[in-house]
């Protein structure tokens, strides 16, 4: 599989606030990796990841959400497969014997295509912002340069609010600017709607809309 | 209300629906290992779905907790309920 085989040969590459106790997890279910993370809710919630030895290892959570007991998200690692070995429909057939996995290859797939932007030197800024992780998206940005990104993709800037930037892009999409105060990571957010504030859309992000988001505290 | 990194926080008179988690963690990584959780009270939570926010809850009780993360700043939460919102993009993607 020459998707994973990009991935393994440049795992140095993957950036160290990627990597946990030395996995980086690529794919999770009802995600598409590195988004929503560590779910005790689904009895079949599982992850796929490669260590830094260039193993691929699989886990899956053995918690049972649906008799309401909660366990905690144990790691149990199946035998992985070296690169050279790993044939992604034979890792389907085996896991499937585990769990009823609902997810497909293309999922898979899907992911590990977005993880290869992170070592991936010749990215296109329009590639940055169809990442649909917003933490790749993030640290790609910086890698870039955000300005460069606005002035290949057209964008406009539609308002500003301290650190906060509404945009529309020429393709007619909106995203959003947001920095965070605490880590000073710099978000580019896809947001759905026809925002003229920036508020409105961080409000939108948080499924409500301006005039009901009103935070005290932000950290 | 309170924003704690990409968790909004809203107190409500509501009572917090779905099952009780046995630990105080609202939201972890499993990139970072890095969690949200609160130092006192209990954290419910529905079975979120990929396309919606996530619906959790935090019963804060008399005297408050603190909402703590390894690398926000740590916000003190009076005695209640709160709704947790997640931040979501379109398609339902969350950040880390």
């Amino acid at each position: 599989m020459l998707e994973i085989k990009q991935l393994v040969e440049n795992r140095h590459k993957i950036p160290d606030e990627f990597w946990l106790d030395e996995v980086f997890w690529f794919y999770e279910t009802h995600s598409d990796g590195l988004e929503i993370k560590v779910s005790c809710y689904d009895w079949d919630a599982e992850r796929i990841g490669l260590t830094k030895d260039g193993n691929i290892v699989w886990a899956f959570d053995s918690g049972c959400s649906c008799t309401g007991e909660w366990a905690d998200f144990d790691l149990q690692k199946c035998p992985t497969k070296s690169h050279k070995e790993f044939i992604l429909s034979d890792f389907m057939k085996e896991r499937d014997q585990y769990s009823e996995i609902t997810t497909t290859e293309d999922d898979i797939l899907k992911s590990i295509n977005n993880a290869l932007l992170l070592v991936r030197e010749d990215v296109e800024p329009k590639e940055v912002l169809s990442s649909e992780n917003a933490e790749i998206r993030r640290y790609l940005i910086k890698r870039i340069g955000y300005e460069k990104i606005k002035a290949d993709v057209g964008a406009k800037v539609l308002h500003t609010d301290g650190t906060s930037e509404l945009l529309r892009f020429k393709t007619g999409e909106m995203y959003v600017k947001v920095k965070d105060s605490s880590t000073d990571r710099e978000y580019l957010l896809f947001v759905k709607g026809n925002h003229e504030t920036c508020k409105s859309a961080i409000a939108w992000t948080f499924g409500l809309r301006e005039h009901e988001y009103n935070p005290i505290i932000e950290t | 209300m309170y924003r704690q990194g990409d968790l909004l926080f809203i107190k409500t008179d509501t009572e917090p629906s779905g099952a009780k988690k046995h630990d105080m963690v609202v939201l972890g990584s499993s990139i970072t290992g890095h969690e949200h959780a609160i130092t006192a009270g209990e954290v419910w939570t529905n079975q979120p779905t990929r396309k919606n926010n996530a619906n959790f809850y935090v019963v804060i009780p008399s005297g408050g907790a603190n909402l703590v993360h390894p690398e926000h700043k740590t916000i003190p939460l009076q005695e209640g309920v709160y709704k947790v919102i997640r931040q979501r993009e379109v398609n339902g993607y969350v950040r880390d």
